[in-house]
């Protein structure tokens, strides 16, 4: 039995719930895992894995912008992250002296790892998407993100292998050598399931990522919800909010829903309204969805570019929300020029071949 | 798209043994060069904008018409480097 320390980034829940199905195939090939994260990530891990250890690990500084600007203010605290990541560095020493381990699992935590234990690397973003008038400071992070992987053993990337149907486009492109040597290509990793079952509503309206956006946006949508026909659930992703369920017979509200009962509207849904973010477009293609918008976070440039890019390959109609009207792009996005995410393969076939191919030559 | 000729094959090479502070000093030194070069973009820009300014008052249309020529050139340039890494995947 082997000893593993897995440490996601809580920047959002995204990162953590990839690695659910991680750690499940880990436990059961009988090996020990170690849990080292902070706030809502530790909090989910810590839920779904109650037998493992679990040690308080804090990370970066969110530098969210409550308006389009997000670049100049993230682009401003750089300093910050920077002394934020040798703060981690320090940290994970203290917790590498405290216990054995035998491999390292960094989830796009940029200070974990060891030169002395195999390390290695979870991230769908070997390069950052900037615009176009930013290109130098684009060629600076494809410099950058080559030198820092070049930590590591392995960088694993949550993406198909396959260039025509890769669900991060150029997000997933090595941009140097030391990358292109240590990528694999693992597919999606989800800890969401498809069930079998009828899909009885009509639209599923997820609103989630970072304030004051997902505020901006639950005001958006939610005065543009009663002008659409059909059985809708809007889950409102506020977890501090636990007074206002309201119901009709064909609307619902949820302040807040559990893994398993977001799972279960997911399946359940014929066409879903969602952030563009890429936990969210890996969960579409796992239950292989057909129909949805794409409404991405202003100012992320991730999101925005994911938005671009499924418009471009004629997968899935996105909408910035500033000019969103939610009766018209949701014909829009049933029109037959959208096909969907193609067939790929799903998590479970995934974790599969990433252990046998990638963790096994490290572990007992 | 530039990816590894087999994704899914295994590194089995050496990896950096250096330590965290290589990093660190690394990522430092980038960012005093981002935040030099912003700072000599503007300071260039506040130089040319008086220029022209002074220039324009002076009655001096002749520079005004070469600096405004001069600006469209160097964004032009800079414009079209950008999509040229852009179409050849560099960015």
């Amino acid at each position: 039995m082997s000893h593993v320390l897995v440490s996601p980034l809580n920047w959002g829940l995204g990162h953590a719930t990839r690695d659910i199905p991680v750690i499940q195939n880990l436990l059961a090939r009988g090996h020990e895992v170690t849990i080292a994260a902070c706030g809502n990530a530790r909090t989910v891990l810590e839920y779904e894995f109650p037998g493992c250890r679990s040690i308080e690990f804090p990370d970066y500084p969110v530098s969210f912008s409550g308006s389009r600007f997000f670049l100049p203010k993230f682009v401003a605290s750089l300093p910050v992250f920077l002394k934020a990541i040798a703060d981690e560095q320090n940290n994970l020493g203290l917790i590498l002296a405290d216990d054995d381990y035998d491999l390292i699992i960094s989830d796009n935590r940029f200070g974990v790892y060891s030169s002395e234990i195999p390390s290695v690397f979870i991230t769908h973003q070997l390069h950052y998407h900037l615009p176009l008038v930013f290109w130098p400071a684009e060629l600076l992070a494809v410099a950058f993100n080559g030198f820092h992987h070049g930590k590591y053993r392995h960088v694993i990337v949550p993406d198909n292998p396959m260039p025509e149907i890769s669900l991060s486009g150029k997000l997933s492109r090595p941009g140097t050598d030391t990358t292109r040597k240590r990528a694999y290509f693992c597919g999606i990793l989800t800890s969401t399931r498809k069930r079998t079952g009828k899909q009885d509503l009509d639209y599923l309206l997820m609103i989630s990522g970072p304030e004051p956006q997902r505020s901006h946006l639950e005001k958006i949508l939610l005065d543009q919800v009663a002008g659409i026909e059909g059985s809708r659930v809007v889950l409102l992703g506020s977890p501090n909010n636990h007074t206002r369920v309201e119901q009709s017979d064909t609307c619902r509200i949820i302040p807040f829903a559990s893994t398993s009962d977001k799972e279960d509207l997911m399946n359940r849904a014929k066409c879903i309204i969602c952030r563009s973010g890429y936990t969210s477009m890996m969960e579409m293609a796992e239950l292989g969805k057909h129909h949805a918008v794409f409404i991405p976070t202003p100012g992320q440039t991730e999101q925005e570019y994911l938005s671009w890019y499924y418009e471009k390959k004629g997968w899935f109609h996105s909408q910035s929300q500033y000019n969103l009207n939610l009766a018209e792009d949701i014909r829009i996005a049933h029109q037959t020029c959208y096909t969907g995410f193609p067939d790929m393969p799903k998590t479970e076939e995934n974790v599969t071949n990433l252990y046998d191919q990638v963790f096994a030559q490290y572990l007992d | 798209m530039n990816i590894p000729d087999d994704p899914q094959a295994v590194y089995t090479g050496d990896y950096h043994q250096s330590s965290m502070d290589d990093l660190i000093v690394a990522g430092a030194l980038g960012l005093i060069g981002l935040y030099l070069a912003a700072v000599i973009i503007f300071l260039a820009a506040f130089s040319f904008a008086g220029l022209m300014y002074r220039s324009f008052v002076a009655g001096d249309t002749g520079v005004v018409y070469m600096g405004v020529l001069g600006i469209l050139i160097v964004l032009s340039m800079y414009m079209a480097i950008g999509f040229l890494l852009q179409k050849t995947d560099r960015i």
